[in-house]
């Protein structure tokens, strides 16, 4: 089988490409929108964490 | 007290211990999976001696077909857990496969209408199993837009997971649309308990394939879950902890 042979197949080459790009682009978008997620939701809870725990430490800081 | 170690094991915690070492392998070997089923699937197989080399969507569709149904049950059984024992981790799983399966359901029927143009001459028929499978899509669909349309997330738990138990009547339809009646679907090749009709060379992409896409999407929403969790127990001495290592 020639490169060329393997990327036309024969003339279907068109409809098994636009599906496996399909599938690409599908998993890598899942892929991409979780750990998107879990970094923004990491570091926003750190921002968080790290806000309460300044917080705590000035309220203590006061009552002396 | 027989009941203790089930609720320890689907306390949020200990599925964090449990999933921090468990998802890096699935990844990867959902990777290998797909990288060599891919490589048999696309190269190393040959052509259907009707169909041509259309038949390569094969190694695509059914597994992501597959994927799109069983995603549909676990994310039913799940709300349904949730909503008679109230584990916490049960609504969690069934909000966070549902895009998973969305995308299984849409890459199913878009590789299908790819396959069902060189092959049928059309993209689209509305017989049994499309139309069925379509409803599958707007199932997920629905189960996403009703949970996101409450702002109180237990309350949009209960509603959507309602949707998602009564909707799990499709997916025997799916399954058995082929059979009771008469589509322009074929029905199916392989079985797991009977005789494939699949010669060994077109059998070992499509197997290579199926675990490969399942075994992703089950990790992928492993990792939604752990998400799902985050989002609202956040404020949790112990996801603090693991946040200041």
């Amino acid at each position: 089988m020639t490169m060329a042979e393997f990327f036309t197949m024969e003339g279907h080459g068109i409809f098994v490409w636009t599906s496996y790009g399909l599938g690409l682009l599908t998993f890598v978008g899942l892929y991409i929108s979780t750990f998107a997620t879990k970094k923004r939701l990491e570091k926003q809870l750190t921002r968080q964490f790290r806000m309460q725990t300044h917080i705590t430490e000035t309220n203590s800081n006061s009552d002396d | 007290m027989t009941w203790q170690w089930f609720h320890r094991l689907s306390s949020p915690k200990s599925y964090f211990e449990i999933t921090d070492w468990l998802l890096k392998p699935m990844m990867l070997i959902s990777l290998i999976l797909i990288s060599v089923g891919l490589y048999f699937g696309l190269y190393d197989s040959p052509k259907d001696y009707q169909q041509g080399h259309s038949v390569r969507i094969m190694y695509l569709h059914v597994p992501t077909a597959i994927a799109s149904m069983v995603g549909y049950v676990v994310m039913a059984v799940a709300a349904a857990v949730g909503y008679i024992w109230r584990i916490k981790l049960a609504p969690m799983t069934a909000i966070a496969v549902a895009p998973v399966g969305a995308a299984m359901t849409f890459l199913a029927l878009a590789t299908g209408s790819l396959w069902g143009k060189p092959t049928w001459g059309t993209w689209w028929v509305w017989d049994a199993r499309l139309t069925s499978e379509l409803i599958l899509l707007f199932l997920y669909l629905g189960f996403i837009a009703l949970h996101n349309a409450f702002e109180d997330r237990e309350v949009a738990d209960r509603a959507a997971g309602v949707l998602a138990m009564v909707g799990v009547i499709n997916v025997p339809i799916i399954h058995y649309s082929v059979y009771w009646w008469n589509t322009l679907h074929q029905q199916d090749t392989i079985s797991v308990t009977g005789e494939s009709l699949l010669p060994f060379s077109m059998k070992l992409p499509l197997m290579l394939m199926i675990f490969g896409v399942l075994i992703f999407c089950t990790a992928l929403s492993m990792y939604r879950i752990r998400n799902e969790v985050l989002e609202r127990e956040g404020d949790k001495g112990w996801i603090r902890e693991r946040l200041s290592e």
